[in-house]
Parts: structure tokens; sequence; C-alpha cells
């Protein structure tokens, strides 16, 4: 009897253990989720990422005239009710266009940052493991970080040709080597840990070990990392656009809006004022996003 | 005598520095049979674990280490086979549980996923039987609940659990020889009491070979049967655990055993200790390498290196002084 009562009370213990346990594990939750609120500079970042994100995918509905449509008699018209950021130089409007600019932007940044991340991790992570192979693109990457990124960049563009696509892969190709070196130290200091040295012991072959155990470890600096490249690929795209050598002539990009406001700026000032305005904030959110991020994934900032 | 699972022959493993070969360990030679639990004690830096990971040749052999001698497992010299085969011999026929229980675990796999893959890299199976083999090993080694556990992550498990965990890993595909390093030394005392007993329990159970590393003569005195004594790369003496205690030869060996703390006894009385300190790699004297922290040391253990001769059937002792005359009682 004594000992019925004892399983019962067991029983019943138990699954009151598993009920703390799932309070528990919310709680971390919510203690995680606070930490990342409780810093307002990142909740700012997030916020204005979203809203540049639904500005991008809502872009048809957001903009109030199609892009490429001219009004040729309302040419250089500052703004008013019907063009909200007034017109430019052949009469389009400049809102709609900056709203459609905004696809074309994130639209870089996004590709960019994730073919850049990919292919930095593979070969960062790869270099890690072949001391040989680890100098060759070592080396490349030190060679393609000694040429000023924006240069690089343009020369790219003068041998692709313009177009959104080319644009993207020499931005990728422009920003591998800072991921290649992010994944490839934290590479290193995943390999010395003792579970990798156990994964040895237990005969696992070292493909298995680099790209199954090592990998994982060191996504979290590169994806803070990819933040950034995100941030920087759409100042270089809007830099590559206003210089002429980006996405080509028609297709509305905040860089290109600059480059026809250029030539207008002492009696145009809204063609260089809104698309200036949507870079600079949308940057500034990215970097406020990567450094909540990081503060986030690495406890030891705090 | 039961069959020999591992025997090392004049095994020497050498590194690469700056200052040239290093030898780190010189002319080993012991050998595990099956069920037995082999004791290898000494300090540290005495070449302790560099001899567990020679066996299992986890050193870079083309930038850092040099190995010479043999390592028969079950007759075969697996330092003369080809680099690749040694991963079918790791985890499968020879596994190794490390010391720092804490950190052995991949943090972004759960505990699961980690023994399955033990399982899955040397055997073909599905993920289902590995995943039914994977909760069996875990409940062999004594972890309630072992359904629940499978889909924790190593940080929801304690350090003792953990090493259980690293344990059930490395005994997932039932090898011969099971190499534990210090396997308690990150862990506190009564959990250390639970894995050393889980670890003679297994060995009897298994009926594998264990080489247990330790400077804990406590924890030899309780769970082996031999004990090898290194000092700064050889052995310095091999006997039964019971003349391990009872009838140490070694100089050395006594000094260890005089530095255990005991329960009776004066309290008062300051601990024995073995003066100085072990010399450094590149620094070993020419003659016998204790002699100079060595009370009995003479003019002729300065200049000439003793070899390891054996004093009874059972009894290696590398010592001038059981040359001569032998069986010499220290008090």
């Amino acid at each position: 009897m004594d000992t019925k009562n004892n399983l019962d009370n067991f029983l019943e213990n138990r699954s009151e253990l598993s009920s703390i346990r799932k309070k528990l594990q919310k709680e971390q939750r919510q203690i995680r989720i606070n930490a990342f609120l409780k810093n307002k500079l990142s909740v700012i970042g997030l916020v204005i990422v979203v809203i540049m994100i639904l500005i991008a995918i809502l872009a048809p509905m957001i903009a109030t005239i199609n892009p490429a449509d001219m009004d040729v008699a309302n040419r250089l018209k500052p703004p008013s009710t019907k063009h909200w950021f007034g017109t430019d130089d052949i009469g389009r409007d400049v809102y709609s266009r900056v709203i459609y600019g905004t696809r074309v932007s994130l639209f870089v940044g996004f590709s960019v940052s994730l073919i850049s991340g990919v292919l930095g991790m593979i070969i960062g992570i790869y270099s890690s493991y072949n001391k040989i192979l680890d100098n060759i693109f070592m080396r490349i990457c030190d060679g393609l970080k000694s040429i000023t990124s924006t240069l690089l960049a343009i020369c790219l563009m003068a041998v692709l040709g313009a177009s959104i696509k080319n644009v993207i892969i020499s931005l990728a190709l422009v920003n591998i080597p800072n991921i290649a070196r992010v994944a490839r130290s934290s590479a290193f200091v995943v390999r010395e840990q003792t579970y990798i040295e156990a994964m040895h012991a237990i005969g696992a072959k070292p493909s298995r070990i680099l790209w199954i155990h090592i990998a994982p470890n060191t996504l979290s600096p590169v994806i803070v990392q990819m933040t950034f490249v995100f941030a920087s690929s759409i100042i270089t795209e809007a830099a590559l656009s206003f210089l002429g050598a980006g996405v080509p002539a028609g297709v509305p990009s905040w860089g290109s809006i600059l480059n026809i406001g250029r030539s207008h700026i002492y009696n145009a000032w809204w063609l260089i004022i809104y698309p200036g305005l949507f870079t600079a904030i949308s940057v500034l959110g990215l970097n406020l996003l990567g450094d909540g991020i990081r503060d986030l994934l690495d406890p030891l900032t705090n | 005598m039961s069959e020999k699972i591992i025997e090392l022959q004049n095994l020497s493993t050498s590194f690469r520095t700056e200052r040239g070969l290093l030898k780190a360990i010189d002319g080993v030679s012991f050998d595990v049979h099956k069920g037995e639990i082999l004791g290898v004690v000494g300090e540290s830096g005495c070449g302790k674990s560099v001899t567990s990971q020679t066996i299992l040749r986890l050193y870079d052999e083309k930038y850092t280490a040099v190995y010479e001698g043999k390592v028969l497992l079950e007759g075969e010299d697996i330092l003369q086979i080809p680099y690749k085969k040694m991963q079918d011999i790791r985890g499968r026929r020879i596994s190794m549980v490390f010391q720092d229980a804490l950190s052995s675990l991949n943090p972004v796999f759960t505990v699961g996923y980690q023994i399955r893959e033990a399982i899955r890299i040397h055997q073909k199976v599905s993920k289902k039987q590995a995943n039914k083999m994977a909760i069996e090993m875990l409940s062999l080694v004594g972890i309630p609940a072992p359904e629940r556990r499978v889909k924790q992550y190593p940080h929801e498990l304690s350090g003792g659990m953990r090493q259980r965990v690293m344990i059930a890993i490395s005994l997932a595909c039932k090898p011969r020889l099971l190499i534990a390093d210090e396997p308690t030394t990150a862990l506190d005392v009564t959990i250390q009491a639970q894995i050393m007993d889980l670890i003679v329990q297994l060995n009897q159970q298994l009926d594998m070979g264990v080489i247990l590393i330790t400077h804990d003569l406590g924890v030899v005195a309780e769970t082996c049967s031999r004990v090898v004594v290194m000092y700064l790369g050889q052995i310095v003496e091999e006997a039964n655990v019971e003349d391990i205690f009872d009838n140490p030869k070694h100089p050395y060996t006594l000094g260890l055993i005089q530095s255990i703390p005991r329960l009776e006894g004066d309290r008062n009385k300051e601990l024995y200790t073995i003066k100085g300190t072990v010399p450094l790699l590149s620094q070993i004297p020419t003659g016998c390498r204790f002699a100079k922290r060595c009370p009995y040391a003479k003019e002729r253990c300065n200049t000439q290196m003793p070899d390891l001769i054996p004093v009874s059937e059972t009894q290696k002792v590398r010592c001038f002084r059981y040359l001569e005359g032998g069986g010499i009682r220290y008090a």
C-alpha cells in the first residue's frame, strides 16, 4: 500500500516536473526576447528593416503612379499633392521611383549578403582545414581587399556590363573576402574544441567534421557579418548607380535617382533629399539590427 | 591468460617544434587484455595523454608528430596502416572518453543526434533503428528517461550526465578497447565515483579492455587490475595493483603513494612531497630521468639510463637498485 502511494506520488511529481520545465523554457525564451527588446537601438533597427521590407514587397500598392510614366509637361515640379516627392527631369514621379527603388536596393543587398555569405563560409571553413588552399585563398582575399571595394566593383561592372544581375555578382565578389575571413577565424577557434577532437576519436571523416560540426558553430559571427554586408552593398549599389555604373538606365534605384538629381541640385532639391534619406535610414537600420544580433548571439559582449 | 587486445611495443612519439624534435614519450611498452582495466598514472606532463592519443593516431602526422615503434591492435600494427583506415578503427575498435566532459559534446546538436551519428558512421542502420540504439545506449549508461534525453541539447544536462553521454557515444559501436583519459577530472566527487563504477561495470558487461589514464591513485586502487607508472615519457614501473600499493619498487611510485593524504596517523605532520618539478622536455637529463629528484640517487644514476627490468613475474621497474641484490624494501 505504502509503495503504491509512493509510486503515485512519484508519478504526480514527474508530471509536475515536466510542467515546471515547460514554464522554465518559456521563461528562458521570454528573457532572450526581453534582452533584445531592452536594447532600444536594435529594436529601432528591426522596425526600420521591417518597414523597408514591407515597402519593397507592397511597392505596387504604395506607389501612386507608374514609376516609368513620363509627364513632360510637369518636369522638375516640386513636391505637391499629386507628386508627393516632386517629379524628375522627364516628369516621372519621384515618390513612386523611390518606393520601387527600395525593391532594387533590398533585392541587391539581400542577394549579395546571401551569396557572399554562403560562398565566403565555404571558402573560409575549407581554408581552416587545408593549409595549402588556405594560403592561396587568403592571399587572393588580401589582394581583393587591398583594392577599394567601390573601385573594384566599378571595374567589375565595366567588364560585365550594366544589369542588376551583374551588380549582384560584382558586389558578391567584393564582399566574399570579408565573410571568408570571419568564417575562417571562428572555424580555427571551434576546431580546437574538445568536441571536435572527440569527433575525430569516434572515427568521423574530416569532411563530416568540417561541414556538419564546425560549420554550424561558426554561423553566429557570419550572420552578424552578413547584416553588415547587406548594409554596405546597399550603399555601394547606390554609389554604382549614381556613377552610372550600376543598374541600367530606366530601372528605378536610389542611386540612379540621385544621379539625375546631380545636375539639378541647385533647383530641384527633392531629387537628392528623398532617395538619400531612404538610403541613409535603411543602412542605419541594418547596422543597428546587426549590432543587436551580435549582442544577442554573443553573450560575452553583455 | 586471456587474449591481448592491444600491445604497445617500444612506442615513441616526438613532436616537431622550433627547438627541433622533442620526444614526449620514449620506448613505452605495455599491453591490455580482454576484460582488464589497466591504470596509467603519473604527474602532469609525463606523457599519459600523448600515449593515448598516439594509440588513436590523433596527432597531425604531416606537421607535428613522428611515431616510432609498434601499436598492435589484435595483432595488426595500426601505426603502419594508411591514415584513412584509422577512421574505421576509431570509434569502432578503439574509443576514447575525454577529460573535459563539459565541452566534449557539440552544443548545436541534440544528444540523440550525436549518439546516432556515432552509430551511423560505422554501421549501416536506418535513422529509426539508430535512434532505438541511442536510447538503449543511454539507458545502459544509467541515464533515466532516455526517450526524453535524446531530444535534449548538451547544455540541458549536468556534467555527470554529459560524461555519461560521452561514454554512451564511445561505446555505441561496442569497441574492443576504451581509453578513458582522466574521465572524472571535471566532475565532483560523488559523480566521479558513479562514473568510475559505471566504467568498471561496463568493462565487465561488454568484456572490453580499458586503459584508464588518471593521476588519482585512489581511483586506481578501486578499479584497476594492473598499473603502469609513467615519468617523463617513460614507464618507470609496471605491476599488479596490489604490488603497486603494498610493494612499490621505484622511488617515484613510492613518492606518489607517500604523497596521498591519509585519514589515520598524525594530522599535523606535513604531507610528503616529491622534491623538485618535472623537467622540461628539452632539458631531459642524460642518466636516469628521475635522478635529480630521487632521494636514493647515486653517481651512476646521473650518467646512465637504467632499463626496465623484471623483478618478479608481474612486476617491472626502471631502477639500478634492483640490478644488484634485487628486492630492497624502502621504508
